[in-house]
């Protein structure tokens, strides 16, 4: 445990205040406690320290605190925690599962005895008038299967199950809990700034549905979210590419590190397709080999991982199933925070079904069931790509040549009937829309079609730089500068027609 | 100004621009979000590619709009979030709106419908429940809006052109009403347009008592003179208040925006 409070505090030049933030986190969510006293001495002063100044406590505030009230024990204990190697990301979380398991084993043994002891001789439960005696084996049995949640449960604090009723006092906790994370309610955010301001990012348990006709940009949104996260969020991402090989998706993605802000004055954005057919020029390989390979492999950025698994060559048909058993298996080694799965077309159902409608209902269902119950109960954000058929892509079209109706919404939840079940198990539905005209200005339309938990975002565009495939935010034009290019057209007419 | 075609919408910058390279945005630096290490790139687009997008989106609200006269100033400049009512002849009302509409961000979705495509509308949704239309128009009955609804909900600006529609239709002042009355439900402002010769006044095609208490106390803006293309003078404006409000057209026989060459 101590290595587990040693990943709390910032201590050395080189800890990373986000990642010790997101260790705390996890930690005060497990709610597993400390053995000896002046761990739990300094655990109680994180605790504080994060709650009123949102980030992680230094070595020497924690030191200084202790000095002052005496306390030489702890000062003593903080100096060797501060010597130990803190431990992050899927290294805590995975230190964090051991310490759990060790505690379920605890927990089981002890239950076990007062299951026992209930069987046997019976014990007494509850106060005053509430009060009564456990006895017998069905006693025995309702006992173990009420102590057995706590048991179950991940180790990140997720319940399964219990009394709404009578469970105010955890409601409580959680709120506590959640108004005092700066992070709370976020969840990965896809480096889209009215996405992100909108919806807070992919959160645990919620199943985000991205449509878009063939060529609608689904899979760069997807790789584009998938970056953000490791490079601008540190935040590791499992992708399940059933379209692409996973040569292409890093290709991409390498090709999209090129057009990071960091290489502006080095070198321009290398174009993809050149990068794929090995004809770029000797700079642009020089920039390529020496500068952005590196760069994204340099642990000392702190980038987050992006795991991508290809369907198994062995296997013809993909399931749902087999996805989940895989992630749950990567997830254990290197935790993530999100699954995308490229896309639902590809994925086979459980069980053989007629048609393509039934087909992909089943698919969908199953994806959101994943969400939920991801890792025993956890939960993880699961973005599946969904390809709009002809018929849906058509009669968006259709609206969209509505010309001038002042709204910019070529799709909506119909296009996507043919799977009824996207609407219904999504949490939010958002699509793509390109077409000639926007492609030429580097522009991509966003739209969202359906939003459970929040206000939906306007439709709005966003900027694409069609060589690296690089998305990023477009902000509006302020009504003053507008003003301002009015004016000058006026006064150029003016000139104008003064001069003739 | 560079003597050149302004550029069509959505196209890329002008390739010497020093701000984009030709690019049609630039990249903006914002502040990190907590959570964040750096922020994700964030884009501007350039002023190089604004002037065309701007005029682009005038000619979407309303076909030829860029072409109406230039005027230095206009009382409707400020009032796009409320409910108008506006008399004034055509060229000036267009004159106006074009001022507005030019010093407006590219996004901005205004769109002018005449009161004869509402009621077009609006017979659509009545033939699409197999109902018998007894109307001139009913030959024009709509395509691409289903409903009436379809039509008038989504535009940030509604600007109805009234007087359009000749043809007797009983219905029609109710058809404008339930427009006006859904505009006002969904929160959006509304430009309600007549003409100096064909006021909203008893005789007109879409009057009607509860159309008259309806706009009751909408503010009224009544543009005094007439504005003709060869007419460089001032045009006043008065609104229900008696104030005097005043657009001045610039030129006359103005060149037009496209291609920035004189036109009648």
């Amino acid at each position: 445990m101590k290595v587990l409070l040693r990943s709390t505090f910032v201590a050395e030049p080189t800890d990373n205040g986000d990642r010790l933030l997101r260790n705390y986190l996890a930690l005060n969510s497990s709610e597993l406690g400390f053995e000896n006293a002046q761990d739990t001495a300094i655990w109680a002063f994180v605790q504080d320290f994060v709650t009123a100044h949102r980030h992680t406590p230094d070595y020497s505030t924690i030191k200084s605190h202790f000095s002052h009230l005496q306390s030489d024990e702890v000062v003593d204990r903080l100096e060797h925690l501060r010597v130990l190697q803190p431990k992050t990301r899927g290294d805590f979380i995975r230190r964090l599962e051991e310490r759990a398991e060790e505690r379920r084993v605890r927990m089981v043994t002890d239950i076990l005895k007062e299951a026992a002891q209930v069987l046997m001789q019976g014990i007494e439960e509850g106060e005053g008038k509430d009060k009564r005696i456990l006895r017998g084996p069905i006693d025995a049995v309702r006992f173990f299967l009420d102590r057995s949640h706590g048991v179950v449960a991940p180790a990140t604090g997720a319940r399964l199950s219990g009394n709404v009723t009578q469970d105010g006092e955890d409601f409580i906790k959680e709120y506590d809990r959640v108004k005092n994370d700066p992070l709370a309610g976020i969840g990965q955010f896809t480096g889209i700034e009215q996405i992100d301001r909108a919806i807070k990012g992919a959160k645990r348990g919620e199943l985000w549905t991205h449509a878009a006709f063939t060529g609608g940009l689904k899979s760069t949104f997807m790789l584009n979210w998938a970056y953000n996260q490791a490079v601008y969020y540190g935040h590791d991402s499992l992708i399940f590419s059933l379209e692409m090989l996973y040569e292409q998706c890093r290709r991409l993605i390498y090709g999209m590190h090129s057009a990071h802000e960091k290489f502006a004055d080095i070198h321009k954005p290398l174009d993809y397709v050149r990068v794929r057919d090995g004809e770029l020029t000797d700079d642009e390989e020089r920039f390529l080999k020496e500068w952005v390979v590196p760069d994204f492999m340099d642990e000392k950025n702190g980038y987050g991982n992006i795991h991508i698994e290809v369907g198994d060559p062995d296997k013809i048909d993909f399931t749902v199933s087999d996805m989940r058993e895989r992630a749950e298996l990567l997830y254990a080694n290197s935790p993530f925070a999100t699954i995308f799965v490229d896309h639902a077309l590809l994925v086979s159902p459980r069980k053989w079904v007629s048609n393509t409608t039934d087909r992909l209902n089943e698919v969908i269902r199953d994806c959101k069931k994943m969400s939920m119950s991801f890792n025993r109960g956890m939960g993880i954000g699961v973005v599946l790509l969904f390809q709009i058929s002809r018929e849906g892509y058509k009669a968006a079209q259709k609206t969209r040549q509505k010309e001038g109706d002042g709204k910019m919404y070529p799709y909506n939840l119909t296009h996507l009937s043919y799977a009824n079940e996207a609407e219904r198990s999504s949490d939010n539905v958002t699509a793509t829309w390109i077409e000639p005209e926007l492609a030429a200005a580097g522009h991509v339309l966003f739209q969202h079609l359906k939003s459970r938990d929040q206000e939906p975002f306007e439709p709005f565009l966003a900027k694409i730089q069609w060589p690296s495939r690089r998305m990023g935010t477009l902000e509006g034009v302020p009504d003053a500068e507008a003003s301002k290019v009015g004016e000058d057209i006026d006064s150029a007419i003016a000139e104008m027609a003064a001069a003739l | 100004m560079p003597k050149e075609k302004p550029m069509k919408p959505g196209s890329p910058g002008k390739p010497d621009c020093p701000l984009c390279q030709g690019s049609g945005s630039f990249r903006v630096v914002r502040e990190p979000r907590e959570g964040e290490r750096e922020a994700p790139p964030s884009y501007r687009v350039c002023r190089c590619t604004l002037e065309g997008a701007i005029l682009a989106n005038a000619e979407r609200g309303f076909h030829g709009l860029t072409k109406a006269p230039v005027i230095k100033q206009s009382p409707l400049l400020g009032r796009e979030g409320n409910d108008e009512w506006i008399t004034a002849s055509k060229i000036t009302f267009l004159a106006h709106l074009r001022h507005v509409a030019i010093r407006k961000s590219p996004s901005w979705g205004f769109k002018v419908v005449s009161d004869s495509q509402l009621m077009t509308a609006w017979l659509a949704t009545a033939s699409l429940k197999g109902a018998e239309i007894f109307d001139a128009d009913a030959v024009s009955i709509s395509l691409t809006h289903a409903t009436l609804v379809d039509l008038v909900e989504p535009p940030e600006l509604l600007v109805i052109w009234l007087g359009i529609k000749l043809a007797r239709n009983e219905a029609m002042p109710e058809v404008l009403l339930e427009t006006l009355t859904h505009r006002g439900f969904c929160g959006k402002p509304t430009w309600l347009w007549d003409q100096p010769d064909t006021p909203l006044s008893e005789g007109h095609r879409c009057y009607s008592p509860m159309v008259e208490d309806y706009l009751s106390d909408w503010h009224h803006i009544r543009f005094k003179r007439r504005m003709t293309a060869r007419d460089p003078s001032p045009n006043s404006a008065s609104s229900s208040a008696s104030s005097e409000e005043e657009g001045t057209p610039t030129s006359g026989g103005r060149p037009t925006l496209s291609g920035l060459t004189p036109t009648e």
